[in-house]
C-alpha cells in the first residue's frame, strides 16, 4: 500500500512537472527568429515597413550629404531597457542627425545623446527627447557642442579654453520602457507564448560637405 | 529503475525526492524559457535614467562609422597630398580568393575610390570603382549597383560633385542593402577594411604633415577600434584570418592606450584636444597599423 502510495505521488509530480512546462511562457518566442510562421510574415512586413522610414530619414538630412544610417530594432519587454548606437564623427565637421520614429507604435521611448559610453559615470547629457513615437526630430551637431561647452564652461574653463572643445563620438541611447506582457497561444504547439511588441527607430547622420571643390 | 530502487529504501527515497523534484521543476522551468536575461549586461550610471534599466547590448553591429568619403576628404583637408602608389593597386581585386580577404579589400577599395574621387583623379577612381563592383558581385552584394552605375560614372567625370553623389549612393545602397539582409557579419569586415586604410591615410598624413588635428583625429579612430574588434569577435565563422585581424587591430588599440602620454590623460582631456603623443608613440604605432595594412591587402 505504502509503495503504491510512493508510486503514485512520484507519478502527480511527473505530471504537474509536464504540467509546469507545457503553460510556461514561451520568452524564447521574443527573439528575432520567430518559428511560427505568422511571426515570420510580420517580422518580415515591419522590415518592410521600416525600409520606407529609413527613406524618409535620410531624405530629411537634405542639405547635408550621407554619411551613415543605422535602424535600431526592439522588442520591449518587462524591464526597462536601453540600446546605445556609438557614431564616430570627423572632428571639425559639422553633422546634422535625423531620426524616424514611425516604428515606434507601442509605447513611447526616450532618446538620450551623449558625449561617452553607458558605462561612463561623468557623461555629458547633449540632447535629449521624451516620448518619441511616432513622427520625425533632428538636431546638428553644432547644438551638441554647444552643450558640451555650457558644461565645461560651468566648471570654470576659459572661452580659449572652450573653443578647442572636440566632438569626436557621440552615443546614442534608446531607453525602451517596461510593458506588460501579453501572453496568446502558439497555434503548432499549444504552449502559451509572449506577444511580441516590437519597435523601431531610424538614424541617418548627414555632414556639411567637406572643401573637396578646388 | 526507480521502483526497485523505491522498494529498497523507501523513508531515505522520499526524503529525497522532495529535494530532487522542486530542483528538477526549477531547472524545467529556467531551460524551457520561463526566465529570459539578458545575455550582456553592464553596469551604467543609473542617476540619469528611469530605475531600473538594464542595458542589452545589441546582437546587430550598433556603431555608425564616417563614411569614406569623409575620411578621405579629412586627410586630404589636413594636407596628404595624393599619391597612387600609397594606395591599394586596384589590379589586387583578382588575387583575393576567401571570401574573408575579398570583403576586408571591398573595404580598403571603398576607402582608396573616395581618395581618388576627393583629389579629382577619376580614371584611377574607375579602376577602383570597378575593383569594388567586381568585389560586391563575388561577395554577394551585387544588388549595391544600380545596372548602370559605371556608365553613370564615365558619364560625369569632370563633374565632381556628381562622382562624389554616385559614391554617396553606393554607401548608401551598402548600408540598406547590409539592414535589410541582417549582413552584420559582413558589415563588420568590410568596415574593419575601411577602417585599416583610414588609419593608413592617417600615418601616410602624419609623415607629411605635422598637425595636430591629424593626432586627435587618429586618436578617436584608434578608439573606435575597440568597437570593430568587438564587431569582428562576434563574427560566426572565426577562421584564423578573422582572428588574425582581431588580434592586430587589438594589440593597435592596446598600444595607443598603454602610451605614456595617453595613460595619464582624462577623459575632459580627450574632449578638450589635449591628446599628444610623441614622434616615438606615433612611429611605433604607424608601424603596427602599416604592417596590418600589409597583411591585409596582399
Amino acid at each position: 500500500m505504502v509503495r503504491i502510495n510512493v508510486q503514485f505521488k512520484l507519478l502527480a509530480y511527473v505530471l504537474l512537472m509536464g504540467a509546469l512546462v507545457a503553460f510556461v511562457p514561451d520568452q524564447k518566442g521574443d527573439k528575432k527568429k520567430k518559428s511560427s510562421k505568422s511571426g515570420l510574415d510580420e517580422a518580415a512586413e515591419f522590415k518592410a515597413q521600416v525600409a520606407g522610414y529609413r527613406k524618409d530619414c535620410k531624405a530629411a538630412l537634405k542639405p547635408y550629404r550621407y554619411s551613415f544610417g543605422r535602424t535600431t530594432y526592439f522588442n520591449y519587454k518587462s524591464y526597462n531597457t536601453l540600446k546605445e548606437v556609438e557614431v564616430a564623427l570627423i572632428l571639425n565637421s559639422s553633422y546634422k542627425f535625423t531620426f524616424n520614429a514611425e516604428g515606434v507604435t507601442v509605447d513611447p521611448i526616450q532618446v538620450k545623446v551623449y558625449n561617452k559610453p553607458s558605462n561612463y559615470n561623468k557623461r555629458i547629457l547633449l540632447f535629449e527627447k521624451n516620448s518619441v513615437s511616432g513622427g520625425s526630430f533632428e538636431f546638428t551637431s553644432e547644438q551638441l557642442v554647444e552643450k558640451m561647452k555650457e558644461n565645461y564652461r560651468e566648471k570654470g574653463l576659459s572661452d580659449y579654453e572652450l573653443e578647442k572643445i572636440l566632438l569626436s563620438k557621440v552615443y546614442i541611447d534608446y531607453i525602451i520602457p517596461a510593458i506588460d506582457e501579453e501572453f496568446e497561444e502558439d497555434e503548432s504547439t499549444g504552449r502559451r507564448k509572449v506577444i511580441v511588441k516590437r519597435g523601431a527607430i531610424v538614424f541617418a547622420s548627414g555632414y556639411e560637405n567637406l572643401a573637396m571643390d578646388d | 529503475m526507480i521502483f526497485v530502487y523505491l522498494n529498497f529504501n523507501k523513508e531515505r527515497t522520499m526524503k529525497k525526492l522532495r529535494f530532487v523534484l522542486p530542483c528538477v521543476l526549477i531547472v524545467a522551468f529556467y531551460s524551457c524559457g520561463g526566465v529570459e536575461e539578458p545575455t550582456n549586461t553592464v553596469h551604467l550610471d543609473q542617476t540619469q535614467l528611469p530605475n531600473p534599466t538594464i542595458i542589452e547590448e545589441s546582437s546587430d553591429f550598433a556603431f555608425a562609422p564616417p563614411s569614406p568619403l569623409e575620411i578621405a576628404g579629412f586627410f586630404k583637408q589636413a594636407g596628404l597630398v595624393y599619391d597612387p602608389s600609397k594606395l591599394n593597386p586596384a589590379s589586387n581585386k583578382d588575387n583575393y580568393n576567401t571570401k574573408l580577404k575579398k570583403s576586408l579589400n571591398f573595404g580598403v577599395y571603398a576607402t582608396d575610390l573616395a581618395t581618388c574621387v576627393v583629389n579629382n583623379q577619376i580614371a584611377d577612381a574607375q579602376g577602383y570603382l570597378e575593383a569594388i563592383q567586381h568585389l560586391s558581385d563575388e561577395i554577394g552584394m551585387q544588388n549595391i549597383f544600380e545596372q548602370e552605375t559605371i556608365e553613370k560614372f564615365k558619364r560625369n567625370i569632370g563633374n565632381s560633385d556628381s562622382i562624389e553623389d554616385i559614391l554617396t549612393n553606393i554607401q548608401m545602397s551598402t548600408v540598406e542593402y547590409i539592414e535589410l539582409n541582417g549582413k552584420d557579419d559582413l558589415e563588420v569586415i568590410y568596415f574593419a577594411g575601411a577602417w585599416i586604410e583610414g588609419m593608413y591615410l592617417g600615418t601616410l598624413t602624419l609623415t607629411e604633415q605635422d598637425s595636430k588635428n591629424i593626432v586627435q583625429q587618429l586618436a578617436s579612430q584608434i578608439e573606435f577600434g575597440n568597437r570593430i574588434a568587438k564587431g569582428l569577435q562576434s563574427v560566426e565563422d572565426q577562421d584564423p584570418e578573422i582572428k588574425f585581424v582581431r588580434q592586430n587591430i587589438d594589440e593597435i588599440v592596446e598600444f595607443y592606450k598603454n602610451c605614456e602620454s595617453i595613460k595619464g590623460l582624462s577623459e575632459d582631456d580627450k574632449d578638450l584636444g589635449r591628446i599628444e603623443m610623441t614622434d616615438e608613440e606615433l612611429n611605433s604605432i604607424s608601424k603596427l597599423i602599416v604592417e596590418l595594412r600589409t597583411d591585409m591587402i596582399n
